[in-house]
């Protein structure tokens, strides 16, 4: 066998797999060469023998690997980076507005929030709270964020 | 991609498809893989490990792991290839586990029926398979069982591609040769 034909025999092996252009030179050296012809041959001896000889997957067997299966844990600490961030801006830009006191209608919104506040807190401390909406505002809000985290990660845990 | 979809538009969802919809959750879907893959990774389960239910258990395995690992997964690349080197290894586990060193050639002869039918020519096909040394089996049940090219064989079982058309060259002719002797 020469070196031409022991290319030939490598490519072969993966006949089914070669495109038309691929075959061609390999068929016009199949039809001159008597030895590659015989490994041909015996390639397509073995491909036939295996045709249909794959044992095929016992019944239930998709039911028994689907029941062995737990739910993906879902990654829910991909949101709380975003979450938490987008709170925090949030409580920045409020604290910003609060401070500045552009208009009288803000002057008018943290007055009334104070009075809200320690109207509230007051009868259950017997203190009267330093006023500080900023405060209160983040609270709420990093609150909201984790409950709607926690919410979040317990329903994808469990879909 | 909508959730409302038919089991026959799920069916033509590509592996990728798929991968990315368990990921999201939807568990179920993974019955796609499975039925599409589940015939060959059995097949080369069976072939290499030569028992049914060490078979069955080293394909489970092998869609179990494959499950737990989908995160680590890069699903652009083929999960066939994945899914088949994890159950070559299962099976390799569970063989070596099982038979530890008997020789594998030795183990048993062929019953050479008079007139074999097309299940029982299939079967003695698979017990010859069976009795090729463990890398020529692992190569045979790969490139014909579960139709992998020469190329996609070497990264599977992480081995030179001429080193595996070799292998294959020489499991062809013994399970040529033994075929001739038993039914020829």
């Amino acid at each position: 066998m020469n070196e031409s034909c022991e290319n030939f025999v490598a490519m072969l092996t993966d006949y089914r797999w070669l495109g038309p252009r691929e075959r061609a030179p390999l068929d016009r050296h199949l039809a001159a060469c008597e030895r590659c012809r015989e490994e041909w041959r015996e390639a397509q001896a073995a491909d036939e023998l295996f045709t249909g000889a794959r044992a095929p997957a016992p019944q239930g067997f998709d039911d028994a690997v689907m029941s062995a299966l737990e739910p993906q844990p879902q990654v829910a600490t991909n949101w709380l980076w975003p979450v938490l961030a987008g709170a925090l801006a949030v409580e920045v830009v409020v604290a910003v507005a609060l401070q500045i006191d552009p208009t009288p209608w803000w002057q008018a919104v943290k007055t009334f929030c104070g009075q809200l506040i320690n109207e509230w807190s007051a009868p259950l401390s017997g203190w009267t709270l330093p006023f500080d909406p900023t405060w209160w505002i983040g609270a709420l809000l990093l609150v909201s964020a984790f409950g709607w985290l926690t919410l979040n990660h317990r329903k994808t845990e469990h879909a | 991609m909508n959730i409302k979809t038919t089991a026959v538009e799920r069916t033509t969802w590509s592996d990728e498809a798929i991968v990315r919809r368990v990921l999201q959750g939807d568990t179920p879907v993974y019955r796609f893989i499975v039925e599409r893959y589940q015939d060959i990774v059995y097949a080369c389960a069976y072939a290499i490990t030569g028992s049914d239910s060490d078979a069955k258990d080293a394909a489970q395995e092998a869609f179990i792991r494959v499950y737990r690992h989908l995160a680590q997964f890069d699903p652009s690349r083929p999960l066939k290839l994945y899914l088949m080197r994890i159950a070559v290894n299962c099976s390799r586990n569970i063989s070596g586990t099982r038979r530890g060193w008997e020789p594998l050639e030795e183990t048993s002869e062929i019953v050479k029926p008079a007139d074999a039918t097309a299940p029982e020519r299939h079967a003695a096909v698979r017990e010859l398979v069976e009795r090729l040394p463990q890398t020529l089996r692992e190569v045979c049940a790969l490139f014909y069982f579960a139709e992998h090219s020469c190329r996609e064989v070497a990264e599977i079982l992480q081995m030179n591609e001429s080193a595996v058309k070799v292998a294959l060259h020489l499991a062809r002719k013994k399970l040529l040769t033994d075929w001739r002797c038993a039914y020829e």
